[in-house]
C-alpha cells in the first residue's frame, strides 16, 4: 500500500522539492545580499536616532521590498496543500472510480485512507516544517529594520500578527488543519474542483476566527501603564500590543479631543498636553508569550485537524459510495 | 457447500428510491452465473453490495459465507468494475505491480504471462490502451489475486465482438485451470449466452427468477399451432409470451407437465428469446410460477 | 480431433450440441475407438465457452457408453454409432435413398418431403415431453 501512495505521490513530491530547491536557492541568495548591505550601511548598528536610522531602514525595504513581498507567500502554503493535496485525495479517486479497484483490493479501505492521508499528512508536515525554518533564517536580516521605522537591534516582532503565523509550530499545524479539512470535503463532495473550493472556504473562517478573537485573550494580557505623554516603559521589547486607553488619575478612561490642542501639543504630544495626572495603559502579550501562544494555536488547529480526520474516516468508511 | 453469494431481504435505497429491494437469492459456487436485467435493475448495486462498496439499507448479504466487508474477504474475492477503473498515468507493468502492493498473495509472473498476449509494451501507459486491453489488463489485476469468487460487472458491454470473445476466452480459461465461481452482469443476454451454466434474471430491483440455463432451456418451448387449440396448452403450462393471430397462435411455455402437442410445431426456443420474453413480463416470477403449479396439480 | 462448433440460436443447450457433434462424427466414422477428444481448455480456447459445460457433455457420452475418461491422460473415444446391426443399417438406408428418389419423382420438393420426415418422425417416436424426460433430448433435436 505505501508503495502505491508513493508511486500516486511521486509527482506531487518531486514538483514540491523542487520548488522548496528553489526557493531555497533564492533565499540564500538573497539572504547573502541583504547581511552584506546591513553590514555595509551599518544598519544593525545605527545609532543615529529617529532621523538617520529611519531612512537607513526605509531605504532598505524600498531596495529589498520585492524580495520581502515573496515573503508573504508561505501564508498560502497551507491553502496550496489543502486544495491539492487534502481536497484530491479521496475525491480524485470518487471522481475517476478508482476506488472500486483500490478498495476491493485485500488492503481493505481502512488501511488504504490510514496510508495514503498519513503519508501526505507528514509530507506536508515536513514540507511546511522545512519552509517555516528557511523562511526564519532568511529573515532573520529583518531584525534590524523594525515595522514602526526603527532601525538597530531589537527583540524583533516575532509575537505581532504578520510574523506570528510564519513562524514556529503554527504554519505546520495550520498545513495539518488543511489538509485534513481539504480531505473531509473531497469525501463528502466527491469531486475534486468543488472539493478545492470547499477546502479553501472551510480553512479560512477558524483562522481569522483564532487570529481576532481567541489568541489575544486565551491567556490573560498583561497591562503596563505609564504617565501619557512619556515612552512606554516597554518600548522595543517587542510586545503585542493590544490596545492602549487613556485614564484620568483615578483610572477612569477619558477621552482627549485632540483637535483643540494646540499647534505644539498636536506636534509633540508631550506630557503637558493632557490633564494632569492622565496615564496611558497598555494592553499586550509580552514577547515571552511567544512560544505559549504558539502551543495553543497549534493544538488548537491539530485539535481541528484530527477531528476533521476523523469525519473523513467515518464518511468513508460508512456513506461512501 | 457454502454459497458463493447470498443474500436475504437485501436492499439498498439512495435517498428515497430503492436501487436493490428485497432481493433474496443463493448463487452457487464453483459456477460461472450471469446476472442480467435491464439497465437500471440494481445488477450493479447488488455486487457492489456483495463486494462490500456498498452498504445494504436492509437485509444482509454474505459472500462465502462471511461478511463482504471483513478483512480477510476481500482477499479471496476479486471484483471487475464496469467501466474498469485503472490509473492512467500509470504503466502496464505498474499496474500490475500494484496487485502485489495491495494483496499479500499475488502472481506477478502470472499476471504478466496474461497481459503479454495482449501484445501490449508493459511500458505503456494505461491511459492509451484501447477498450479491449484495458478491460484485459483489469481482468489480469483481478485474476491475479488468484480469487475464489469473481464478481464481473458489465465486462464487454462497451467492447467489440472480437474483443469480446477475447475476454471470455481468457475468463474461461482461467475458470478451467482454477474452478472459481464467476459472477457477470449484463444487460445483454447474448454476452452471457455461452459463458453462463446459471441465470440470475434481476428486473425491478428483485430477482425474477433463477435457475440452471440447461434446465431453464429444457422447461421451455415456443409452440406455432391452431389459434382454437391454444387454451388447453394455456390451461396446463405457463404461457410466458404469445401472439395470436386469426388463426394461429404463437406461445412460449414454460412445461410445467407431460406436453400434449398434437397438431403443434414445437421448437426450442434460444436463451436470447427466453430471456427477452420473461423481461417483457415482468409480472412472471419463480414464486407466481410455483404458485401457479401448485394450483392445477391438486387433481 | 473433432472441430466444434456452435449455434449461438438453435435454442439447443450448448452442452448438448457438443454431444450431439461428437455423435455425428462417430456416424459419419470421423471419429473412432482410440481417438482423443480435445480438452476442456482446448474447447474453451476455441470457443470462449465455460469448461464446466464441456465437462458436462463428456460426461453424458461417458454414461452413454461412448466415451471414456483415462485420469491424467484425456477423455477418449470407446464406442461406437450407429449401435444397430451393420447389414440391417445398410438395407435401411438404401430403402431410405429408394423412397426418397420415389418422393422426387412424384413432384415433392425438399420442403415437401422434410413436412412427411418430420410428421413420420414425431408419429413413430411420440416426442415426449420435454423436461419429462431430459437425457434423450439430444435424440430428438
Amino acid at each position: 500500500m505505501i508503495r502505491l501512495t508513493w508511486r500516486q505521490a511521486r509527482p506531487a513530491f518531486v514538483t514540491c522539492a523542487a520548488i522548496l530547491l528553489a526557493f531555497a536557492a533564492f533565499a540564500v541568495y538573497t539572504e547573502r545580499e541583504m547581511s552584506s548591505y546591513i553590514a555595509a550601511n551599518g544598519l544593525a548598528t545605527c545609532t543615529g536616532g529617529e532621523s538617520v536610522c529611519g531612512v537607513l531602514g526605509e531605504a532598505f525595504k524600498s531596495k529589498f521590498g520585492g524580495v520581502l513581498a515573496v515573503s508573504q507567500f508561505i501564508g498560502f502554503v497551507p491553502v496550496l496543500i489543502g486544495a491539492f493535496w487534502g481536497a484530491p485525495l479521496i475525491a480524485r479517486e470518487i471522481e475517476s472510480g478508482t476506488h472500486r479497484l483500490v478498495w476491493t483490493q485485500s488492503v481493505g479501505r481502512v488501511r488504504w485512507l490510514a496510508v495514503k492521508a498519513g503519508t501526505f499528512l507528514l509530507a506536508a508536515a515536513a514540507l511546511c516544517a522545512i519552509l517555516t525554518w528557511l523562511m526564519t533564517w532568511w529573515l532573520h536580516p529583518l531584525q534590524y529594520v523594525q515595522g514602526g521605522g526603527t532601525v538597530g537591534p531589537s527583540a524583533g516582532d516575532r509575537i505581532s500578527p504578520n510574523v506570528f503565523s510564519f513562524m514556529g509550530i503554527a504554519p505546520v499545524a495550520y498545513t495539518l488543519f488543511a489538509f485534513c479539512v481539504g480531505a473531509a470535503a473531497g469525501a463528502v463532495v466527491k469531486k475534486v474542483v468543488p472539493a478545492m473550493v470547499a477546502a479553501i472556504i472551510l480553512y479560512v473562517p477558524p483562522r481569522i476566527i483564532m487570529a481576532r478573537s481567541v489568541r489575544p485573550s486565551v491567556i490573560t494580557p498583561e497591562t503596563v501603564s505609564f504617565p501619557a505623554g512619556t515612552p512606554s516603559p516597554r518600548t522595543g521589547m517587542g510586545d503585542w500590543i493590544l490596545s492602549n486607553t487613556l485614564v484620568d488619575a483615578a483610572g477612569h478612561p477619558i477621552n482627549v479631543d485632540y483637535q483643540t490642542m494646540s499647534a505644539a501639543c498636536q506636534k509633540t504630544m508631550g506630557p503637558s498636553c493632557y490633564p494632569a495626572g492622565a496615564r496611558l495603559v497598555d494592553t499586550y502579550q509580552s514577547l515571552a508569550r511567544f512560544w505559549p501562544l504558539q502551543f495553543i494555536e497549534a493544538g488548537v488547529f491539530v485539535g481541528l485537524g484530527t477531528l476533521c480526520l476523523a469525519f473523513t474516516v467515518w464518511w468513508t468508511m460508512r456513506r461512501v459510495s | 457447500m457454502t454459497d458463493a453469494v447470498e443474500a436475504v431481504g437485501l436492499g439498498r435505497r439512495y435517498g428515497r428510491k430503492w436501487a436493490l429491494q428485497d432481493c433474496t437469492l443463493s448463487l452457487p459456487s464453483e459456477r460461472v452465473i450471469g446476472l442480467v436485467g435491464p439497465n437500471g435493475a440494481g445488477k450493479s448495486t447488488l455486487l457492489h453490495l456483495a463486494v462490500g462498496l456498498l452498504q445494504p439499507s436492509a437485509g444482509e448479504v454474505r459472500v462465502l459465507g462471511r461478511d463482504p466487508r471483513d478483512p480477510g474477504t476481500l482477499a479471496r474475492v476479486g471484483f471487475v468494475a464496469q467501466d474498469k477503473p485503472l490509473y492512467g498515468h500509470f504503466t502496464v507493468a505498474e499496474t500490475l505491480r500494484m496487485g502485489g502492493w495491495l494483496n499479500p498473495a499475488w502472481e506477478y509472473k502470472l499476471a504478466e504471462k496474461r497481459v503479454a498476449r495482449l501484445d501490449v509494451p508493459l511500458t505503456q501507459k494505461v491511459g492509451k490502451l484501447s477498450g479491449g486491453q484495458r478491460s484485459q489488463l483489469a481482468l489480469a489485476l483481478a485474476l491475479g489475486k488468484r480469487p475464489e469468487l469473481l464478481l464481473v460487472d458489465e465486462p464487454v458491454s462497451d467492447l467489440d465482438p472480437l474483443a469480446r470473445r477475447d475476454f471470455f476466452r481468457v475468463l474461461m480459461e482461467e475458470v478451467a485451470e482454477s474452478g472459481m465461481t464467476v459472477v457477470l452482469s449484463s444487460h445483454l443476454l447474448a454476452d452471457l449466452e455461452r459463458t453462463c451454466e446459471h441465470l440470475v434474471l434481476l428486473s425491478r430491483s428483485r430477482v425474477q427468477f433463477a435457475g440452471d440455463t440447461d434446465d431453464l432451456l429444457a422447461r421451455h418451448r415456443m409452440l406455432t399451432g391452431p389459434r382454437d387449440a391454444a387454451a388447453a396448452i394455456e390451461a396446463t403450462h405457463t404461457v410466458v409470451q404469445a401472439d395470436y393471430t386469426e388463426r394461429q397462435a404463437s406461445v412460449m411455455i414454460r412445461v410445467n407437465g407431460p406436453l400434449d402437442a398434437t397438431g403443434w410445431q414445437v421448437r426450442n426456443v434460444s436463451l436470447e428469446d427466453l430471456v427477452l420474453a420473461y423481461m417483457a413480463a415482468p409480472h412472471l416470477t419463480d414464486d407466481t410460477i410455483e404458485t401457479a403449479k401448485k394450483e392445477q396439480v391438486p387433481s | 480431433m473433432i472441430d466444434f462448433q456452435l449455434d449461438g440460436h438453435s435454442g439447443v443447450a450448448t452442452y448438448l450440441q457438443l454431444a450431439q457433434q461428437v455423435r455425428h462424427s462417430l456416424r459419419l466414422g470421423l471419429l473412432r475407438p482410440g481417438d482423443k477428444l480435445p480438452t476442456a481448455k482446448e474447447v474453451v480456447a476455441k470457443l470462449a465457452i465455460n469448461p464446466n459445460t464441456v465437462l458436462k457433455a463428456y460426461r453424458e457420452l461417458e454414461r452413454e457408453g461412448l466415451v471414456g475418461a483415462r485420469p491424467g491422460a484425456g477423455t477418449f473415444v470407446t464406442g461406437t454409432l450407429p449401435s444397430g446391426d451393420p447389414g440391417e443399417l445398410e438395407q435401411l438406408a438404401r430403402e431410405l435413398a429408394q423412397w426418397l428418389r420415389a418422393a422426387r419423382q412424384a413432384g415433392l420438393g425438399r420442403e415437401d418431403v422434410e413436412a412427411l420426415y418430420g410428421a413420420a418422425m414425431r408419429e413413430t417416436f411420440q416426442e415426449p415431453a420435454p423436461g419429462a424426460q431430459r437425457q434423450t433430448e439430444a435424440e430428438k433435436v
